[in-house]
């Protein structure tokens, strides 16, 4: 088997009292998609802004088998400045990591996120689902090999979903992939392996198939983990 | 597309750059128009270039806190954690920090030139030049300009640096560069009376109080020295420029106090700076 591309071991992010990453664990190979589940405030975020390096770990360490310049973050809700086009924020995001690129290139990510008939618009008119596409166009544009994708899906219309899901099926052969996601059904069609986090800590790190005993579906068997225990 | 057209863009594709150039070239048409009228209204008898230029000095203080407006705006690039998000995942902090900062030095040197070498050419076609501007005090002038801008890069990159909202960035740069200068003014009259020495010579306040005193070392004092531009024969000859409106002696070091603060103050803004942006989470 070949070295990780990322490995974290007993990573931990306090703020002052306030635990936000508890003990996280985690080794991912290449070419595979990662799914990170869990409810909001779990720690997803804060996990995937640490291991693009804006933020700082309190413990913990972090492994990468790649350069840093390789991984790339797409925030739930990028933002851009408003009075540049799309075509002009793709080649801006691309400007650090190829000196040369075609037009045909810059607008052929552009029309795989579903955004040609807007390429030339000012991104100030773009709504939220429009700049989720464009933050994914910008996050392919430089090729990276760990891509850290945080709700990619959050503000999409069910093709928009379906379109970034066939694209990160496809970014597989090239990349490996950390997802973060509310969408459990996402997880289970482009997802290899799964963590299902709460309150920082881990509750389930493995196979996507393996979270079930086989009688429950992968939903339930999250949603069992997640709920809270009643007393009897 | 890479960062130094952004920031262009930025300026010349909104209100910002704009708004800018018209205000620099306003300060240059009404200190000419002001005169103009002034001396068609005979009001005083002859009137110079250098005092159309001091007036252009005068009537440029609003286009330049715009511009420190803009740059603060510019600077506060963390304030909105998901575009920083998209910068920083793709450009240092260094590289983002030096595009501004370069590109905002050269811009605020060739607006307020062009308008200054603008009013000064037509205030010598429409103005008495008789008493000419010394230009071995011009030089000096225009070296203290760049020394002080060196000094407004690192005061703005400071306060740009201690908050992620801009707003309160902003705040705190015009409470550094016109609050405290505002705050001396209310104060040290009331100082000197409370210690009953309002009887003072005006000139002699910022001598006698210790508000004044503190404000002799204010390090933005310095663009004070931009009265050296227009120092004329005549004043040469009398020794003395008016600055703020009241006459001073004119003396090449009349704002070293401030000067010598601004050089030693300036290394650590910067470092305090480079730290923050360096090390500020998103």
């Amino acid at each position: 088997m070949n070295d990780p591309v990322l490995e974290i071991s007993n990573l931990t992010k306090k703020y002052g009292n306030f635990v936000a990453v508890d003990g996280f664990n985690l080794k991912l190979q290449q070419g595979t998609v990662h799914g990170l589940v869990g409810p909001n405030g779990a720690g997803k975020s804060t996990m995937l802004s640490i291991i693009s390096g804006l933020r700082r770990k309190t413990s913990g360490a972090i492994n990468f088998g790649l350069p840093r310049k390789e991984i790339m973050l797409m925030p739930d809700t990028p933002d851009f400045f408003g009075f540049l086009t799309a075509r002009q924020i793709v080649d801006l995001a691309r400007s650090p990591f190829l000196l040369n690129i075609s037009e045909e290139q810059i607008e052929k990510v552009i029309d795989a996120v579903g955004l040609s008939n807007s390429i030339d618009l000012k991104v100030k008119g773009f709504s939220r689902g429009m700049k989720q596409r464009l933050g994914l166009a910008t996050t392919i544009i430089s090729q990276p090999k760990l891509i850290l994708l945080d709700e990619p899906c959050s503000a999409l219309d069910p093709i928009g979903r379906y379109d970034v899901l066939e694209i990160v099926t496809k970014l597989k052969e090239n990349s490996t992939i950390l997802f973060s996601t509310h969408i459990l059904s996402d997880v289970e069609t482009v997802c290899d392996s799964v963590t299902v986090v709460d309150h920082g800590k881990t509750l389930y790190e493995g196979t996507v198939s393996g979270i079930s005993d086989g009688k429950k579906s992968f939903e339930d068997a999250v949603i069992e983990l997640l709920r809270p225990k009643k007393e009897l | 597309m890479n960062l130094w057209k952004v920031e262009l863009l930025l300026l010349f594709r909104s209100w910002r750059g704009w708004t800018l150039v018209t205000l620099y070239l306003l300060a240059s048409i009404l200190s000419l128009l002001t005169n103009y009228f002034i001396d068609k209204a005979n009001v005083i008898e002859l009137i110079s270039y250098a005092d159309v230029i001091e007036l252009y000095l005068l009537f440029s203080l609003p286009a330049g806190i715009l511009f420190i407006g803009l740059v603060v705006s510019s600077m506060s690039f963390d304030s909105n954690q998901n575009l920083s998000i998209f910068l920083r995942m793709r450009f240092s902090f260094k590289k983002i920090l030096l595009t501004k900062l370069v590109i905002y030095v050269l811009l605020s040197e060739i607006l307020f030139l062009f308008s200054f070498g603008i009013t000064f050419f037509l205030s010598i076609i429409m103005f008495d030049t008789s008493d000419a501007i010394s230009s071995k005090w011009f030089l000096f002038g225009f070296l203290f300009n760049i020394l002080n801008s060196v000094f407004w890069v690192c005061l703005i990159t400071f306060t740009s640096a201690v908050f992620k909202s801009t707003v309160a960035s902003l705040l705190l740069t015009l409470a550094i560069i016109i609050g405290f200068p505002i705050l001396v003014g209310i104060t040290t009259p009331l100082e000197l009376a409370a210690r009953g020495l309002l009887e003072t010579p005006e000139n002699e306040w910022n001598n006698v109080s210790y508000v004044g005193k503190i404000n002799n070392w204010w390090p933005t004092t310095i663009s004070d020295t931009d009265n050296f531009l227009t120092v004329t024969n005549s004043e040469i000859a009398a020794n003395t420029i008016k600055v703020n409106f009241e006459d001073v002696e004119l003396d090449p070091w009349f704002r070293l106090k401030p000067f010598i603060v601004s050089l030693l103050v300036a290394p650590f803004l910067w470092l305090y700076a480079w730290r923050t942006y360096s090390r500020r989470e998103i």
